[in-house]
């Protein structure tokens, strides 16, 4: 690779401004270009504000539903709209409240924090923001159509195939949720590679705040966990739309399939809503104890275990469907024995705790009602563990009341210190402490009440998801106390709605710290500055702010660091080695664009098209969302130059190797991928495993097309491979005939899987549909891979390609070699099938 | 809708009326007790714990966070095993088979009895101290078979058989209710549960053998002849007057339950006149048609009848 | 490797070793007690033993020798502890059961 150090013409996207100040290159896009801001503060905010606009829509859902439950046989709501109500009440609070307004906060704090101009794929960001926003404007409209989904938030089939939900409804769950999941998902990929590759010099992993490590937990998580909902909901939406029999008993479907595919994700998914929620927790506390938090190490190790573990507990929503005792007995220990690595975390809250009195401030009035409220959910969940106990209260007002505590109390009331924590940071001002405690005690006075008492009703015997329920019984006044518990605790959130909107005027300055925290978001008067620092300063200990005067010590702008100097009139941060965060490379980063909102805008385009059964629209979705990804990505690359830092570093703009984020982040995505084949796996297997006579009636694949796709897999393996060589090695000419035989291969590994089950009947059997479905999927990997590689190639036929500047190719070989292993891995099983038989 | 608590015994857990809600009793409280004197620790150290002085802080980690738990879930889940064992261990070969089948929004019951299918509806009718093995089935969605009084609960699943054996040990009436989201009628869904001395059960299973009671009165006459013509019998069976409609519960001792539209309403004439006239409006997705262009004379005729099946 | 690579190494073996664990375990649950009757419940339970011993000792293996210089040694032991302990529950059932009925 060739060092150059004159700045390079460019074209396409935005080109470098030389002659403006860093200010200028960085400022806000303003008026209705505002909506093109690739800012992590903007999107950030943006997630945070549209998060909390469905929290108060699902709120309200739910006092619809408490207002129904007031009195037995009351008639305010009718049994249809009621289901609609309470089905878009959980489904509006886990999928566009929950996990967003967490990702807001963790896109707007993770770089600061860590020392950061930006994320470190902003269009990525802000992509994900429009998938989010279209995604719940498409589930929302869906009362508009009067077919809201109306099935349960988690959607059990075969109450919601065909033949139970005719209509729309459940199409508006499956395709606008899945469309909002991927903003999750493109959000935990960039979260990942931001905390793994863009820190402050010395910022090792072990230095690093430890919201990063609760929010880099988190991604791996939602990297893994999402997937199998996403398969199931592409299972579901395939029966609804093609008929496909993936849950249907009488051709070797099960409806349990769903129900496993979607609890692999429920579960995992309740820890990702706590665990940033904890993280928030773990930085508020010690600002007001004054203290670092005590334990660091043992809470990094608590939550990596939790991470890991809870991927191991999906089963123990399904104690009642008929399991064997002995699968039972897995997922209750494992399920029991998740206490401990939550206790070690709420003990070492509890011994940062005892280094000094707290300042009870309104965000630490929140950490108390989190510890009290969450820890009675997690000893309910303990509770539930226990099979036999499940055999009672599951599907019964207790878990309704264990839901709640353990998410309300683990999630919303962290979130709640967090809004008055870190509201001097976004807006400047300061909330009220007086308005402020009255909030908390409203929200925790009134949440007891509410859902206190749901223990003892369901162990009364209330099931859960009744519209109604008849005099008597032993449940009315249960039911008439938490409906005025829910009033009280409604009262409390619109106080602070109140107080929020007061304090943007009249709310008492911040200045600088206003907490006198120790980690460096605070390092700037609030507001801070829209590229968060003049130079990044080196950091040497968890609390930068409280253990450098080079920090406090100074204003702000005059704090000693890196990247002072703009380079090329080009946005960009500093990129770290993951591990030991030295100083590695200069990250470019995008200027404001639409890009990625066209794209996002195709895409709802599409899959509002397919809704409506508008197929022609859709595709053309489709393809206009291609074409959006191909100008997004078409601009010219940044590498083979070298700047000079500061402070001694000088060092590669987007380096070509295996710590570079943009590889970093490739492999980030094969995880999910991996994680998608993965679920469709399991789902082949337990068909298999589960309905032997059903299996036998699946045709065999075909010995000869299956032993030709592994070749071919072979094959596309060894080109990628030879392709990264080749490109690095700057031949741009064999690069490009490498790409093409890359297209050839891939060509051929479809055709041959294919041909491999062609005698196969997707609507024989479930298995076989199955087998059509991890086809399909491997198949839209080979696409993939095959217009990268035209993609690739094109840019080079162009000119568009120097030399040092083999990053895409070096990228594409990781994504071609994981396809292929994709390949090898789905022949394999082919294979195993004809050889060993279905039978 | 009235109350329906007087008509059974309860639907709490706490009843005792079975063993599988009998045992699981002890593990509820304990288990609720351990977790309140755990919470109240765990704030009391909370909000005290600034007034300890230093030293000893990662042991508070250790201890709390993985001693502590360690002992209690392994106690737990001890306890857990051996009264998961106590309800599911004994293995009952020879303990009568009750097939329920669940649709939306009623119970199809049949009691296999010395080679003989017996057939009812919505009640379930059981031997008081007597294991029986429920095989529950789902003819549609998913539903769960939950009588808390008695037993805990366990899911009916369309393709799969999931057994489930209850022995209640109190006589009385117990409801139970659909626990598992099944539609728009799902609150609507409930049943009752009969716990009777062994012979009365016997008596109980002899008299689905027999043909339903005669029609007495002129009006019951006149009721049988409203059913047999107006087109009831595609889908509802009387022993001895009509036996092949099989799509909806079987009415031949519907007069003797005591609730109406799976455990829902008081069974008297009028709540029938009313369910046969208005079915949609009572229970909105029932698959039964509302049949209201009866006239009021045959309307009350047929609620007579069906009122004298006991 | 660096000290701090060792660490990172050392948190993130015990977490493998716990997954491949639970894998194995559900895996060998799975095909005794499934329909298609795979393995025999001495086969079943014999394969969860040797699984265990197996990963028991890889996630213990930090605990015991934590890795040199690293700035966590606390982290990576009770890492280590937190995931052997998880090994260990999950496969108490299968020690204490007579077969898939429990």
């Amino acid at each position: 690779m060739t060092a150059v150090d004159e700045p390079q013409s460019y074209s396409g996207t935005r080109k470098g401004e030389p002659d403006k100040t860093i200010e200028e290159v960085w400022a806000q896009p303003t008026g209705l270009r505002w909506w093109s801001s690739v800012s992590h503060r903007v999107v950030g905010k943006r997630f945070i504000y549209t998060g909390f606009a469905f929290f108060i829509i699902a709120g309200f859902l739910a006092l619809l539903v408490r207002t129904q439950l007031i009195v037995p046989g009351n008639t305010f709501l009718d049994n249809e709209t009621y289901n609609q109500v309470f089905t878009m009440h959980g489904t509006l609070m886990m999928f566009l409240f929950a996990i967003p307004i967490l990702e807001g906060f963790a896109v707007y704090l993770i770089p600061m924090m860590l020392g950061a101009r930006d994320l470190i794929f902003p269009r990525l960001e802000q992509f994900g923001y429009y998938c989010y926003l279209f995604g719940g404007i498409i589930v929302l409209s869906s009362f508009l159509f009067d077919a809201a989904p109306d099935g349960g938030w988690f959607m059990y089939v075969p109450l919601t195939t065909n033949a139970f939900t005719p209509g729309v409804s459940a199409d508006f769950w499956l395709i606008g949720i899945t469309f909002a999941e991927i903003a999750s998902v493109t959000a935990a990929v960039e979260l990942i590679v931001a905390i793994l590759c863009a820190r402050a010099p010395g910022m090792s992993l072990t230095k690093m705040p430890i919201f990063a490590w609760y929010i880099l937990i988190t991604a791996f998580m939602i990297a893994i966990g999402f997937p199998p909902l996403i398969i199931g909901s592409i299972l579901l939406e395939a029966n609804r739309l093609l008929g496909l029999p993936f849950f249907d008993p009488t051709v070797g479907g099960d409806p349990l399939l769903w129900q496993h595919l979607f609890w692999l994700f429920g579960h995992p998914e309740v820890y990702i809503i706590f665990l940033p929620a904890a993280g928030m927790v773990a930085t508020i506390l010690p600002t007001f104890v004054g203290k670092p938090l005590f334990g660091y190490g043992f809470v990094v190790a608590a939550v990596i275990s939790m991470g890991f573990i809870s991927f191991g507990l999906w089963a123990h929503h399904m104690f009642t469907t008929g399991l064997p005792i002995l699968s039972l007995s897995l997922f209750s220990a494992a399920s029991t024995m998740v206490a401990v690595p939550t206790g070690v975390q709420i003990f070492a809250f509890i011994a940062t705790l005892a280094q000094g009195r707290p300042r009870m401030t309104t965000p630490m009035l929140f950490v108390m009602g989190f510890l009290f409220i969450f820890v009675l959910g997690g000893l309910t969940g303990v509770m539930l563990a226990s099979v036999p106990f499940n055999w009672q209260a599951h599907d019964s007002y207790f878990v309704v009341a264990h839901l709640h505590y353990v998410l309300i109390g683990g999630m919303v009331f962290p979130l709640f210190a967090a809004f008055y924590y870190w509201a001097p940071h976004i807006t400047g001002r300061m909330m009220s402490e007086r308005l402020g405690k009255w909030v908390f005690w409203l929200m925790f006075i009134g949440f007891n009440a509410t859902f206190f008492l749901m223990h003892v009703t369901g162990l009364r015997g209330m099931p859960r998801r009744i519209a109604t329920y008849p005099e008597g019984i032993g449940w009315d006044r249960l039911n008439l106390l938490s409906t005025l518990g829910s009033y009280i605790l409604a009262a409390g959130v619109a106080l602070f709605i109140f107080d929020f909107i007061r304090h943007l005027r009249h709310g008492e300055r911040a200045g600088r710290d206003p907490w006198r925290a120790g980690t460096m978001e605070w390092l700037y008067p609030t507001v801070a500055i829209g590229f968060n620092f003049h130079a990044i300063p080196p950091v040497e200990t968890r609390e930068p702010l409280w253990n450098n005067p080079n920090m406090l010590g100074k204003n702000a702008e005059d704090v000693e660091g890196v990247m002072r100097k703009m380079h090329d009139g080009r946005r960009e941060t500093i990129g770290c080695d993951p591990v030991s965060g030295s100083p590695v490379q200069i990250v470019r980063l995008p200027h404001p664009t639409f890009t990625p909102m066209f794209t996002a805008f195709a895409l709802a385009v599409a899959f509002a098209a397919t809704i409506a059964s508008a197929y022609f629209v859709a595709i053309a979705g489709i393809v206009a969302g291609l074409l959006g990804f191909t100008i997004w990505a078409w601009e010219p690359s940044d590498s083979g130059v070298t700047r000079d830092a500061g402070m001694g570093y000088v060092l590669p703009v987007n380096m070509i190797e295996k710590r570079s984020h943009m590889h970093i982040a490739t492999v980030g995505t094969m995880l999910v991928l991996y994680a998608l084949l993965g679920s469709l796996i399991f789902a082949l297997l337990y068909l298999w495993n589960v309905y032997p006579n059903f299996a036998a009636q699946t045709a065999q694949p075909n010995l000869l097309w299956t032993g030709l796709s592994m070749l071919a897999g072979l094959v596309l393996l060894i080109l990628a491979m030879i392709n990264r060589r080749v490109a690095v090695a700057d031949r741009i000419g064999l690069a490009t005939v490498m790409n093409l035989a890359v297209i050839l291969a891939s060509i051929a590994c479809t055709a041959c899987l294919a041909l491999a089950i062609q005698r196969t009947d997707p609507w024989g059997t479930a298995l076989g549909a199955t087998m059509w479905a991890t086809l399909g999927f491997v198949a839209l990997n080979l696409f993939i891979t095959l217009y990268w590689a035209l993609f690739n190639a094109a840019r080079k036929v162009t000119g568009r390609v120097g030399a040092g500047q083999s990053l895409p190719d070096f990228n594409l070989a990781t994504y071609a070699k994981g396809t292929a292993v994709m390949v090898l891995i789905t022949g394999g099983l082919f294979l195993a099938a004809t050889l060993g038989g279905l039978s | 809708m009235g109350s329906t608590l007087d008509q059974f015994g309860s639907q709490t857990t706490f009843a005792d009326a079975g063993i599988g809600a009998a045992r699981t009793v002890w593990l509820t409280n304990s288990m609720s007790i351990i977790s309140l004197v755990i919470l109240a620790f765990v704030m009391l150290v909370a909000l005290f714990a600034w007034r300890s002085t230093g030293g000893g802080r990662v042991w508070w980690i250790i201890g709390g966070g993985i001693v502590f738990p360690l002992i209690t879930l392994s106690v737990l889940t001890v306890a857990s095993a051996t009264t998961l064992r106590s309800i599911t261990g004994e293995a009952q070969p020879e303990a009568p088979v009750i097939e329920i089948t669940a649709y939306q929004y009623w119970w199809d019951v049949v009691h296999h009895s010395e080679g003989r299918s017996l057939r009812d509806a919505n009640e379930i009718v059981l031997p008081l101290n007597m294991a029986v093995t429920l095989q529950l089935k789902s003819n549609d969605v998913i539903h769960s078979f939950w009588v808390p009084s008695v037993s805990g609960k366990m899911d009916m699943i369309p393709g799969r058989i999931n057994e489930l054996t209850i022995t209640a040990t109190k006589e009385g009436r117990f409801r139970g209710q659909c626990a598992e989201f099944c539609g728009l009628s799902h609150p609507l869904m409930a049943f009752e549960v009969l716990v009777l001395p062994v012979e009365e059960y016997a008596a109980y299973l002899e008299s689905l053998d027999e043909d339903a009671r005669d029609a007495v009165t002129p009006q019951q006459r006149r009721g049988k002849e409203v059913f047999l013509t107006s087109g009831c019998t595609a889908c509802h069976a009387v022993n001895g007057v009509s036996e092949n409609g099989r799509l909806g519960p079987d009415l031949s001792r519907v007069g003797a339950r005591a609730s109406l539209g799976a455990g829902m309403w008081r069974m008297n004439k009028g709540n029938l006149a009313g369910w046969i006239a208005d079915v949609g409006d009572m229970k909105p997705g029932a698959q039964m048609p509302s049949y209201n262009d009866l006239s009021g004379p045959d309307l009350r005729a047929v609620a007579a009848w069906l009122e004298s099946l006991k | 490797m660096t000290a701090l690579g060792r660490q990172v190494w050392g948190l993130t073996i015990p977490a493998v070793a716990w997954a491949a664990h639970f894998i194995a375990i559900y895996a060998l649950i799975s095909a005794a007690c499934a329909p298609r009757g795979l393995i025999d419940i001495p086969l079943m339970f014999g394969l969860g033993i040797v699984a265990t011993v197996l990963f028991g000792i890889a996630a213990l293996w930090p605990t015991i020798r934590p890795p040199k210089g690293a700035a966590l040694t606390g982290a990576v032991r009770v890492g280590g502890l937190i995931f052997a302990v998880a090994i260990l529950f999950d496969v108490l059932p299968l020690i204490f059961s007579s077969g898939c009925g429990g």
